[in-house]
């Protein structure tokens, strides 16, 4: 099936190995980074609306309390 | 009537809660689909009577390119249509695709200078396939920083979008760079003249690799997607749902 007579031959990649490892490496490396500022960029806008929230309810409170609104 | 399909598509909340039921029926096919392909194309495809094991980069370099290119002309295409009819949706998509694009056009640069060098003795040439694609990354750097040079959401997203639509020349120059100009690069290789360049063991976990590639797009744009939509809603009531949930 393989082309490949052993795992040592695997690894050197018939001598290509600085080459073909490390294209492997940046682009998986790509594809963590995109999963990782993904969820980090979710994670910051639900930050974001929370803070968002609580201030508007903050001065709705203030509001119905007859205290001037921002 | 016909139109309400239109209203629910760009409907925020709908967009919120359909791209987060949508996120893993994207990432576990793109894991599978990428697993396969490296399987196949490190392990069971043949090795290039000319390029020995080294054409074996194209596995990730070509559905690295691919992205490069469908997600710059999604950037363009959404923008304009936010533009157009001024859908806040539309350009959340965007905004939401734009690093996801700018990031697999750098990976793209990087293997393919991995590639160069064993093949064609240099790491980098200025040949017009390399600086087209350049071009494409500075493009998304230049979108992505003139996003973040305004405060506000609705500012950018019109501005950036209007630069997203005149970069859009660049992706058939870079697409066809190869056959329009003597290019160091080589050509088309999926599809030459109507018909594949290569044997279906190496073919195949090419194809599984840019369909695994373009899913886990979709499911990293999903995520964004959300991140991007909750940034545009000021005071809807429905954010005070989603973000409790």
């Amino acid at each position: 099936m393989s082309s490949f007579h052993s795992f040592y031959g695997f690894l050197d990649m018939g001598g290509y190995a600085p080459f073909v490892w490390p294209a492997y490496a940046v682009t998986f490396a790509v594809m963590g980074l995109n999963v990782y500022w993904a969820k980090r960029l979710l994670r910051r806008a639900h930050q974001a609306a929370r803070r968002r929230l609580a201030v508007q309810e903050e001065t709705a409170l203030a509001g119905a309390a007859g205290e001037p609104s921002v | 009537m016909a139109w309400t399909w239109f209203h629910r598509l760009a409907s925020p909340p709908h967009i919120y809660r359909t791209a987060g039921r949508l996120t893993p029926w994207f990432a576990w096919p793109a894991a599978l689909l990428i697993v396969a392909g490296l399987i196949g194309g490190l392990y069971l495809a043949p090795p290039d009577y000319q390029q020995g094991d080294g054409y074996r980069i194209m596995y990730v370099h070509a559905p690295s390119a691919w992205l490069s290119l469908m997600v710059y002309t999604i950037v363009a295409v959404a923008g304009g249509i936010g533009l157009i009819w001024r859908m806040k949706v539309a350009h959340a998509v965007a905004a939401a695709s734009a690093p996801i694009g700018a990031s697999f056009t750098l990976a793209t640069l990087v293997t393919g200078s991995l590639w160069g060098k064993p093949m064609w003795g240099t790491y980098w040439a200025w040949d017009p396939r390399l600086t087209s694609e350049l071009i494409l990354f500075f493009m998304y750097l230049g979108y992505m920083g003139l996003r973040a040079a305004f405060e506000d959401v609705q500012r950018a997203d019109r501005i950036s979008a209007v630069l997203a639509v005149v970069g859009l020349v660049d992706v058939p120059i870079v697409h066809y760079s190869v056959v329009w100009w003597n290019s160091l690069h080589q050509g088309p290789s999926v599809m030459y003249l109507g018909k594949p360049t290569m044997p279906p063991s190496m073919l195949v976990p090419l194809l599984v690799m840019f369909l695994g590639f373009t899913l886990f797009f979709g499911a990293v744009l999903m995520m964004r997607l959300r991140g991007e939509v909750l940034l545009r809603e000021r005071t809807a009531t429905w954010v005070r749902e989603a973000i409790r949930t």
